[in-house]
């Protein structure tokens, strides 16, 4: 560890190390390199909105190697200026909950069962279904009127995603021809 | 001198003399004639445009105070830091020969005058930590008082700007209250804080979190550090329950030496009162940012 | 909402009604505190007292589903005591319009309803044009068929003590109420309307709109700060979710979606753009051919061209009411096979529970995309269910929690936020970003071989920058999609926006939707949230900008803290709030003013850029005024008041029981929706929140924390009615419906007090909604005892007004 003498009034650049440190608090005995290094961790803070109700308060996310270790109120957002509600302040707990869904699962007809699967095993398989669910039921015409729809697959949700989610959704979901899209904005 | 607390528990009898030292000094009238001040829609102006507030013009100071608190800062020094006595013999000296004038390098000092002074010391063969040391807790009161003076018309008005809205420095410390999580910012300088954003780095104004990291001390996490990967600089910070009005900012600044030296040793740049130019702003470009808002009033995105 | 949370400061009266804004919106009432700090009066009227009863200055009982009858009894008190900003009133609103003669209201109904197929033919309230297809006008607002009289006329009916005696409201109370509200009439002092879910979920919750709108206007409080008509949305983006046209009517940007009466995109321009000969219209859905091009080019790029009509035949056309309520009676018949649910619990949520819940078991599957395993997931394993007769294969897919991705989220005041991820997705987790990207490759994929008309789907513009193939470690680059959203320039062009010639390259960012083009030389994935995006870099994403400083004007509006839409207006339709000169008509809380020397507005984004004058305020509408007669509405051009479908009294007011214009869906499919009267269900039932549950349930019942505060459904009643059931607090009860019951705890409290209705006493109880069979807090849930009846105009369910009966368990265990 470099402690150095830096000027105030010389010429030495910005770069160079150390200064005020050289002053305090090391008893005249110990040398510089006795001085033992303290341990740290690190942890980055970002912001994000509470995901619940409609007021959109902002909230700080500390994180530390991966894992979620605080949620606070941003004392930032013009809102909320750091305060929480109840639900806010349990944030954290859908961060770090063993009840989250981890896998992909599947229930077979008349099981009364989960099965895990995998992401690579259910994509296809509910593509699968869609395709035939829309080859049955896809309608051009109706009254010899052109309508190129399917009843036959309902999309709801979601007033929890995110725009741009919502926005691939609404894409997605008219590619197919779905009519019956629905969310919670109706209930 | 490995943590925080040892290191608090070391300075606190110097801490507590300069405690001594400050208070006596609040309740002196250091000014003959005091900074001129702005109506409150003209500091608001300047406020937006990131001028800070302190204006030497015109000042006058009491010299019998500024020699009172120049004797009793060296007396201090002398007692607590025996492994420099010498180099505050020195300063002493350069009193003593009347090589400077308490009233007159205070003033420069006011002014950041750094030529000014370097040319009354030249010829000594002074430590410049110490004698910077000196001179900022010597012109400290009259910055505070000038500070109070200042604040009466501008304490409801927005400060966006990470450096000091009445004296133009660096904050050496941040407090962050753990009821609700608000930062405030704190000049050594002259005492004033100022409430600044969490998630804003404090030197670049970068708000990128990618680029901000808190780095604690394993067992004393209520301290940390900001860091910031884009500008090299970073910020100590304390967060604890205490009413930031209650906080001692001087002596946790004083004892928090650990974490400056963490920082160090993580590669980022100390960019403090104590290091930072004043005029002379080679290479040092975030001077030269501060410098760059007041000239050309840069908007900020 | 028309205005914004912050601006709640700036209300002298706040008027909380259908809504428990401290219980339910928490942070939002530390605005209202503000408010109250400043002088504000604080109005609160609700059939319970609630928390934010007792935060109010005045709070006013009265029943649930008599919303109409409460406010146009206010209106009425309005009228009659010129309580009138008349000047507002006279320019802004169509009051002075004259309306066609075949227009009348008789016992109930308007004219032109035909019983047989419960709706009205509208045409008989059209506006009386002259040669010049403009309304006719009186200004002196004395023509008997000008909209002020006709108002006169229709709200003369509901004085105070037919009012009082309908909703049960204390004569004395709501009279204070009547003063205190209309007295913002004043240009210098102004009211708020806070709601929820309280106004919008009945059988006429559209018309419970209308009549605080219309309250709102006669008073002069549109458009103003401290004013306006403010929903307090439930979700954290259930406005972005609606604003992205998840709803069977609409595409992004609230345009329609194409019905089978648009077989081609002209006929789609002609059925939707409206049009006006007054040159003082703004009339700003005029540019509907703009977005919908633009649109049509977001979503299939080079394959939308002009010669093959922009693929508007991609898009399908709708026939019929495809709702919640129709969606799931579609189901139950068995004619949807596949549903896929992206966080949403339905069978907690949506009403008739049981119903619906065996509506799910004739999917042939479903897919379920959520964080937690949600009720609706898990139906096939619900109590008094036998797994091995239900066939639905079910697909529950991880999906990540928000902290977890990044992107952007649309509060109640219409702020579109940026939030950072903070982590990454747990374990096998995904965003929805990530499934979305991923079933429409899969499905692209499906039909690369052949398939029904494939094109929509093969067509359709997708890349987001993680190539064609899935792979789990690659997310779909979020900023791509978000600048799709903005809009683009699709090749070089020059565009005037307003007085100014602009010039656009290939690739550029559109600005704002006011550089929309109809000939297909932008793309635009919804065109109210252009100007969110409108660089390349994430440092020109207005949405994550976070400057806490507010505007000269000083109401709060935050202009550089994320983006508002439209075009970062904060307050919508402020330009009502200034006089001909552009000179604030509240100079106090001045919104915007025209600075007639630099010849710009100062302050808000002003609702339309035109010196003053120029065009009318309300630009949305095609006579460029607010309507105060609103003749596009199912139920009718003003509210009237009905019964709820289940009732414990007949309609005092008219003989018309129940809403005329709603689908009464016990008559059309009467399997599974039956429905009650008071000989067996007495009591009235309504459902309400609590602060520590959220929505269905699905993610606070999953939280230890939560689940602690609040473990147990129950049942709120009044202490007369718990006395007379021998109920005790505590006890465990049996609320039951025609549709159905539910076990619950009961909570007595004298936060309900009985009413009295034509000499009988008639009591009213509430059960939080929030519980369902799974999770870690489990209950019966609220919704076993809705109905399918929704209102006339939007389908909403009618969940707060039904009829219940409430005993005591026998038997103990619940």
């Amino acid at each position: 560890m470099k402690i150095s003498r830096r000027g105030f009034l010389g010429a030495a650049g910005a770069g160079t190390l150390g200064g005020v440190v050289s002053i305090f608090g090391v008893p005249k005995s110990v040398k510089a390199a006795e001085i033992p290094e303290i341990k740290t961790v690190r942890s980055t803070e970002s912001t994000t909105i509470c995901p619940f109700c409609g007021v959109g308060c902002g909230l700080i996310v500390s994180a530390r190697e991966g894992k979620v270790i605080n949620i606070e109120g941003d004392p930032d957002h013009p809102i909320n200026e750091g305060s929480l509600c109840s639900k806010g302040m349990a944030l954290f707990q859908i961060a770090v909950n063993e009840r989250r869904l981890d896998k992909v699962k599947y229930r077979a007809p008349g099981s009364s069962e989960w099965e895990e699967k995998s992401w690579d095993w259910a994509l296809p398989e509910i593509a699968k279904r869609v395709k035939k669910t829309r080859e049955a039921t896809f309608i051009a015409k109706e009254d010899d009127k052109i309508v190129n729809r399917t009843n036959g697959i309902a999309c709801l949700g979601g007033a929890a995603l995110d725009n741009e989610e919502c926005y691939l959704y609404s894409k997605f979901a008219r590619s197919l021809g779905v009519t019956y899209l629905e969310h919670q904005a109706r209930i | 001198m490995n943590t925080i607390k040892g290191n608090l528990e070391i300075l606190e009898p110097f801490v507590l003399d300069l405690k001594k030292y400050f208070e006596k000094s609040r309740a002196l009238s250091l000014f003959k004639r005091l900074p001129l001040r702005d109506e409150t829609d003209n500091a608001a102006q300047r406020f937006s445009e990131g001028s800070y507030l302190l204006s030497p013009c015109g000042i006058e100071l009491n010299k019998n105070e500024c020699n009172s608190l120049a004797l009793e800062l060296m007396d201090i020094l002398k007692l607590h830091l025996i492994d420099r006595s010498d180099e505050i013999a020195a300063i002493n000296n350069l009193f003593i020969n009347e090589e400077i004038i308490p009233h007159k390098i205070i003033l420069n000092t006011l002014k950041n005058e750094g030529n000014e002074i370097r040319k009354q010391i030249s010829h000594s063969n002074l430590s410049e930590d110490l004698f910077t040391f000196f001179l900022v807790y010597l012109a400290r009161p009259f910055r505070e008082q000038a500070a109070t003076f200042l604040m009466e018309e501008v304490d409801k008005l927005n400060w966006q700007y990470g450096y000091c809205p009445i004296c133009g420095h660096w904050p050496e410390l941040g407090h962050i209250n753990s009821e609700g999580g608000e930062r405030t910012l704190w000049c050594l300088c002259c005492n004033t804080k100022w409430k600044f954003k969490r998630t804003q780095c404090v030197f670049c104004l970068n708000e990128n979190h990618e680029f901000l990291e808190i780095i604690n001390p394993v067992n004393e996490d209520s301290y940390r550090i900001q860091a910031c990967k884009k500008c090299k600089r970073y910020l100590k910070e304390v967060r604890n329950s205490d009413d930031v009005t209650n906080f001692p900012f001087d002596k946790i600044y004083l004892g928090t030496i650990p974490l400056d030296i963490i920082s160090e040793n993580q590669g980022y740049i100390q960019e403090s009162i104590l290091t930072v130019r004043y005029d002379n702003s080679n290479g040092n470009e975030l001077l030269m940012y501060r410098q760059k808002v007041m000239k050309e009033k840069i908007n900020f995105n | 909402m028309t205005n914004h949370w912050i601006d709640i400061i700036n209300a002298d009266v706040a008027m909380v009604m259908g809504s428990n804004i401290v219980e339910n919106h928490p942070i939002a009432s530390k605005w209202l505190t503000r408010a109250k700090e400043r002088g504000a009066v604080i109005i609160n009227c609700d059939p319970r007292y609630t928390r934010t009863s007792s935060f109010a200055d005045i709070y006013c009982k009265f029943r649930s589903g008599t919303d109409i009858a409460f406010v146009n009894g206010i209106i009425n008190y309005a009228l009659e005591n010129n309580f009138i900003n008349k000047d507002y009133v006279l320019d802004k609103t169509n009051a002075s319009f004259l309306i066609s003669e075949k227009y009348s209201f008789n016992d109930g109904l308007f004219s032109g309803y035909d019983s047989g197929t419960r709706a009205y033919d509208k045409t008989n309230w059209a506006y009386e044009l002259d040669g010049n297809g403009l309304p006719k006008k009186d200004l002196s607002l004395q023509h008997p068929r000008c909209v002020y009289q006709l108002m006169k006329k229709h709200f003369n009916r509901y004085d105070i003590d037919s009012v009082c005696r309908v909703t049960g409201a204390p004569k004395d109370v709501y009279e204070k109420v009547c003063r205190t509200f209309t007295s913002t009439w004043v240009p210098n002092r102004v009211a708020t309307w806070l709601y929820a879910m309280g106004t919008t979920q009945h059988t006429h919750g559209t018309q419970n709109i209308r009549s605080y709108s219309i309250l709102q206007l006669l008073l002069g409080n549109v458009g103003l700060a401290g004013g306006g008509i403010n929903a307090l949305r439930g979700e954290s983006n259930v406005q972005g979710s609606t604003d992205m046209g998840l709803l069977f009517h609409l595409l992004p940007g609230y345009l329609a979606s194409p019905t089978k009466a648009d077989q081609t995109l002209d006929d789609y321009k002609k059925n939707n753009t409206p049009k006006t000969n007054d040159p003082k219209s703004a009339n700003w859905w005029g540019n509907y051919p703009k977005y919908i091009t633009s649109l049509l080019k977001a979503w299939y790029g080079n394959n939308a061209r002009a010669d093959n009509d922009f693929g508007f035949n991609f898009l399908p056309k709708r026939s019929a009411d495809y709702s919640h309520i129709s969606l799931f009676e579609t189901m139950y018949s068995g004619k949807i096979k596949g549903l896929f649910l992206f966080g949403q619990n339905p069978a907690v949520g949506g009403p008739n529970s049981n119903k619906e819940r065996k509506a799910l078991e004739k999917l042939e599957w479903m897919v379920a995309v959520d964080i937690f395993e949600t009720d609706t997931s898990v139906f096939w394993k619900r109590p008094g269910i036998d797994p091995a007769d239900i066939k639905t294969e079910v697909f529950l897919l991880p999906a990540c929690s928000s902290i977890e991705k990044e992107g952007s989220v649309s509060n109640s005041g219409r702020w579109v936020q940026w939030r950072y991820k903070a982590i990454e997705p747990i374990s096998e987790s995904r965003s929805d970003l990530w499934i979305l990207d991923a079933l429409h490759k899969s499905v692209k994929k499906e039909y690369a071989a052949g398939g029904t008309y494939r094109e929509p789907i093969l067509n359709l513009n997708w890349d987001y920058g993680n190539g064609n193939e899935i792979d789990f470690h690659k997310e779909p680059d979020v900023h791509l999609v978000a600048r799709e959203i903005n809009g683009k320039f699709i090749q070089d062009k020059e565009v005037m926006i307003l007085k100014d010639l602009k010039s656009f390259k290939k690739g550029d960012q559109a600005p704002s939707f006011a550089a929309l083009q109809d000939d297909g030389s932008t793309s635009c994935g919804s065109w109210i949230y252009c100007g969110s995006y409108p660089g390349h870099t994430h440092e020109k994403n207005n949405m994550a900008r976070r400057k806490k400083k507010d505007a000269i004007n000083n109401i709060g509006l935050y202009p550089e803290w994320s983006w508002a839409w439209p075009v970062n207006r904060r307050i919508i339709y402020n330009r009502a709030s200034v006089d001909i000169n552009g000179n604030p008509l509240d100079p106090k809380r001045w919104v915007v003013r025209w600075n007639a020397i630099a010849k710009k507005w100062e302050g808000d984004v002003p609702d339309g850029p035109w010196p003053p004058d120029e065009k009318y305020p309300f630009i949305m509408k095609p006579d460029g005024h607010a309507w105060l007669f609103a003749a596009n509405l199912n139920d009718g051009p003003l509210p009237e008041h009905y019964e709820p479908l289940e009732s414990p009294v007949d309609n005092y007011m008219s003989n018309q029981q129940v809403n005329p214009a709603v689908k009464l869906w016990h008559k059309v499919n009467p399997e599974g929706n039956p429905i009650g009267d008071s000989t067996m269900y007495p009591i009235i039932g309504t459902t309400y929140r609590v602060s520590e549950h959220w929505q269905a349930g699905a993610m606070t019942r999953n939280i230890p924390w939560l689940a602690e505060l609040v473990p147990d459904v129950f049942v709120e009643l009044g202490f007369d009615l718990a006395d007379q059931k021998r109920i005790k607090n505590g006890d465990k009860v049996v609320v039951k419906t025609a549709r159905g019951s539910m076990d619950a705890y009961a909570l007595v409290t004298r936060r309900f007090q009985p009413f009295q209705l034509n000499g009988k006493v008639v009591h009213e109880v509430g059960i939080i909604w929030h519980f369902g069979y799974s999770g870690l807090a489990r209950g019966d849930s609220a919704n076993m005892l809705t109905s399918h009846v929704g209102d006339a105009n939007t389908m909403i369910p009618e969940y707060k007004a039904f009829l219940c009966d409430v005993n005591r368990k026998e038997g103990g265990v619940v």
